[in-house]
């Protein structure tokens, strides 16, 4: 089954953060892809900019809305994610907790709707 | 004889319910199709063991039946291409099943529903359904809830424990204790509803006590032998 790993973080955080503590913490997300890899549960990943950065779109009577910022506004926000391989809920789940982004924020795991 | 056959098929419904449930969900997680074809394949042997006899195997039969049943219903529900590997495999299996002892799967059924993916307050009515075959209005009196709301609680952890790929799996030894407490709280809070009538006015409730004390006893005879993982 495929899962998506959800990092959810505060944003801003991150530039608070002293380089020496931004460095390993971009080598952990370095050695955590790595090891997806290795295992071969990486489908594909990505860091997101942040929110300031966010368009929102939605299509009403067909006219389109564009809105600057995210879909909600909340102190957590998506900041990146994994999609990952696994045989089961506890496997996904066990990578979820090896992800750095358990430990600064939340990682929601939700399967993938297979057709 | 009618006497006999009914006896037989309710003694196999009450030792062997959550066994069969357990085997005929492990590979799709779809407890409810699971239980819809062993709820046919029961009344199946209620309409032909009183003419026929009661088979020397009442366990292995009710298990050819209902996964003939299981086969026919993916059939209908889905026609699509990716249904196909899935049938040649229950197909397979039904053809090696036949004489085969039914491996007890039981304990890894308990370790589903207590998932700490599955909401907690649901987990212990769930085991008392998917193990002991108890309906969603006995267990919603016990739980001093309505059956339908009982019931669509029911029905939403069993979605979770399919879409979600919860599997049914004793945890590893590092992830036991943890789990293994989430199983035991879940039999406890059984146990407690259980005597929440204790005049034993109420047959229904009466009957649950018995069944949680099957249930308790069932989960220790299947433990692992892990002394450790019991502390």
């Amino acid at each position: 089954m495929q899962y998506l790993l959800m990092i959810y973080s505060e944003e801003g955080a991150w530039n608070r953060l002293p380089e020496a503590v931004q460095k390993e913490g971009l080598a952990a997300y370095t050695a955590y892809g790595e090891a997806l890899r290795k295992a071969g549960a990486m489908v594909g990943a990505n860091r997101l900019r942040d929110t300031a950065d966010a368009t929102t779109v939605s299509v009403t009577n067909g006219k389109t809305q564009v809105m600057d910022g995210p879909f909600a506004e909340s102190k957590e926000q998506l900041g990146g994610y994994y999609l990952i391989e696994a045989k089961n809920l506890d496997e996904a789940i066990s990578w979820a907790a090896r992800c750095p982004g358990a430990a600064h924020g939340k990682v929601e795991v939700r399967p993938v709707w297979s057709m | 004889m009618e006497g006999d056959a009914q006896h037989t098929a309710e003694a196999v419904a009450r030792r062997s319910y959550g066994k069969l449930v357990a085997f005929l969900a492990a590979r799709t997680r779809d407890v409810a199709a699971a239980e819809d074809a062993l709820s046919e394949a029961f009344a199946s042997a209620l309409s032909e063991w009183p003419r026929t006899g009661a088979p020397d195997n009442p366990e292995a039969w009710l298990m050819t039946v209902a996964r003939r049943k299981l086969i026919d219903a993916s059939r209908r529900r889905k026609t699509g291409a990716g249904a196909e590997p899935q049938l040649q495999l229950i197909a397979e299996e039904l053809g090696a099943s036949e004489t085969m002892d039914i491996p007890d799967q039981r304990l890894a059924l308990m370790f589903a529903c207590a998932h700490p993916a599955i909401e907690e307050s649901v987990r212990a009515p769930l085991i008392l359904q998917v193990v002991l075959g108890l309906n969603a209005e006995t267990i919603a009196s016990s739980f001093l809830t309505s059956p339908a709301a009982m019931s669509k609680r029911l029905v939403r952890a069993k979605e979770k424990i399919r879409q979600a790929g919860i599997p049914f799996e004793v945890p590893g030894r590092e992830d036991l204790p943890t789990r293994l407490s989430a199983v035991l709280d879940a039999i406890y809070a059984a146990f407690t509803e259980g005597w929440t009538d204790p005049a034993g006015t109420d047959a229904a409730r009466r009957d649950l006590t018995g069944e949680v004390l099957f249930l308790a006893h069932l989960a220790t005879e299947l433990m692992p032998d892990e002394p450790e993982a019991l502390r």
